[in-house]
């Protein structure tokens, strides 16, 4: 199978790098999970991801095509990043918002988002005035029209409580099966990481990275941290 | 109901407000042309016995004030969106205040203050300002540091004419000081194509910088998300920005408030901040408010602006935060 996100023994850093050199891929059609306890690197690598900060070593492919390759505006087409900490304007309007994803006009493609992420009913409404849960599904419908293959998504579910981050990831699940995406999010939420997501990558405060399938990772005792029951 | 046919539809009202307000634009662009010292009533504007006043004083008034405060509201649009700051303005963030200082060294140095004379000294004046605004604004986190540090530089500017007044000679002051009162009856009517034209030019960058200024406000790294270059868009758009402000005060002296409060109520009448929207109809907006100030353009301008348009402004912002409350 063709790989979206294919990470070659890569380090990442500000002056040193945070991590021991790991490799990771991602496939269309599964959900991914990046855990790790703060600070070790989960938003710098989806920042890395998305074209931000420079590899110290090894390369990033998208597709089969290099990072460093690509521009700006190459890297748009395909990969989006949903920001939950993104600092929002007091008037701008749900509908105006998520607009701004939109290259070209795509009103199919906004009326699937739409239906998708159900997000109809408040369209009209600030941006800010939407609950958190609300906001979270706006955030990711301005990330789908985007219309990438690639998605990341960077602590979505931060201010969500038990059933919305559920919802979340069930909803991501369903749009990374039916649009034949490859989902990679970043949370603190780990049981629901583990029931949901495919499989997991975790970062570790040694600098070790340990990737795999749910049940491995658990076994190979990467999750310690995490005290989980 | 398909989604584009419900676009379309919430599109409706806005077209029928921009029409609104174009045709209450050009009845203001007639009331203009028709009345002054020597007014003739809307039907008798283009009687030969009128033509005079027409082209040599009329027509510069309002294309003096069509421009003026169409430059001056966009230049106040892109400089709230760029600095994600709703009290950016051209007049805030100290430009006006820069192209003062530059207009007021060009009159001590003996030159006649004649608008060509002056718009170069404006526009590095202008440019300069907002340079220097733009690397302070860099070293501070939250909104009040930029207006701090526009509002600091605009003094400066300020305090250095008062200096250079000060040891001036009398005639450069009477020069500098009727320019710096403001008014759109200064432009004669051979300035009319340059002043029209640089204006247009100004805002060029600024029709093909819509997507930028959608994003800005939402920080440089979402601008980039989307797959723009910050660095050249932010520094076309507040170049151009600083260009349209320069401009008109090179022309029309310094004029405040247009700037900061036409955004404002562009976006109360239409209830978008999509630039898309924004930009033609502030710049309308602009243009019927300076058209209406210069309907009393034996007052001064800057009375004049700031009686009809406070009120205005603030009912229309008082309510429009009612409604996002709901």
């Amino acid at each position: 199978m063709n790989k979206l996100l294919d990470v070659r023994s890569c380090q990442f850093g500000f002056k040193q790098a945070l991590l021991l050199p790991f490799n990771f891929s991602l496939y269309p059609g599964e959900v991914v999970a990046l855990l790790g306890e703060n600070g070790v690197g989960k938003s710098t690598f989806l920042r890395l991801c998305v074209g931000y900060e420079k590899i110290i070593s090894g390369e990033i492919f998208y597709g089969k095509e290099n990072r460093e390759t690509l521009s700006v505006k190459d890297l748009f087409q395909k990969v989006s990043l949903v920001r939950s900490n993104l600092s929002i304007p007091d008037r701008i309007l749900v509908r105006d918002f998520v607009m701004l994803g939109m290259q070209k006009k795509n009103f199919e493609l906004l009326e699937k988002v739409m239906k998708e992420t159900n997000i109809q009913n408040f369209l009209d409404r600030t941006l800010i005035s939407l609950s958190d849960g609300e906001r979270s599904r706006v955030l990711l419908a301005e990330a789908l029209i985007r219309n990438t293959s690639l998605l990341l998504l960077d602590e979505p579910t931060a201010f969500l409580d038990v059933p919305r981050s559920i919802d979340l990831f069930k909803l991501l699940k369903s749009i990374a099966v039916n649009e034949n995406k490859g989902i990679l999010i970043s949370t603190h939420q780990v049981e629901h990481a583990l029931k949901y997501a495919d499989r997991l990558l975790v970062f570790l405060r040694n600098g070790q990275v340990v990737s795999g399938l749910v049940e491995d990772v658990l076994k190979s005792g990467a999750l310690s941290w995490a005290e989980l029951d | 109901m398909t989604l584009y046919e419900k676009h379309l539809k919430q599109m409706l009202p806005i077209f029928i407000r921009m029409i609104l307000l174009f045709l209450f634009f050009l009845f203001i662009v007639f009331l203009v042309l028709s009345k002054g010292p020597n007014s003739f009533s809307l039907t008798e504007i283009f009687k030969n016995e009128n033509q005079d006043i027409l082209w040599n004083f009329r027509l510069p008034l309002v294309v003096s004030a069509v421009f003026g405060g169409m430059g001056l509201s966009v230049a106040g649009l892109v400089m709230q969106s760029v600095f994600k700051n709703p009290l950016a303005g051209p007049f805030v963030l100290g430009v006006s205040s820069g192209a003062s200082l530059g207009v007021a060294l060009v009159g001590v140095a003996g030159i006649a203050i004649t608008s060509l004379n002056i718009l170069p000294a404006a526009l590095i004046g202008g440019f300069c300002t907002v340079f220097i605004v733009f690397l302070c604004s860099r070293f501070f986190i939250g909104k009040a540091g930029i207006l701090i540090v526009g509002l600091m530089i605009g003094y400066f500017a300020d305090a250095i004419v008062s200096l250079v007044l000060f040891f001036g000679e009398a005639n450069a002051l009477r020069g500098f000081i009727t320019w710096g009162m403001g008014s759109f009856s200064r432009l004669s009517i051979d300035n009319v194509p340059y002043f029209s034209l640089a204006i247009l030019i100004g805002f060029l960058p600024i029709c093909f910088s819509v997507r930028y200024l959608n994003l800005a406000p939402f920080g440089d790294d979402f601008v980039k998300d989307h797959g723009l270059s910050v660095k050249f868009f932010r520094w076309l758009t507040l170049l151009s920005a600083s260009f349209l402000a320069s401009v008109v005060t090179a022309f029309c002296g310094p004029i405040a408030f247009l700037g900061l409060a036409v955004p404002h109520l562009a976006y109360g009448i239409f209830k978008t901040t999509n630039h898309a929207v924004l930009l033609p109809t502030s710049a309308l907006l602009g243009a019927t408010l300076a058209l209406l100030a210069s309907l009393f353009s034996y007052l001064p301008l800057q009375a004049i602006m700031s009686v009809i348009g406070v009120p205005v402004i603030l009912w229309v912002l008082l309510s429009s935060r009612g409604k996002n409350r709901e």
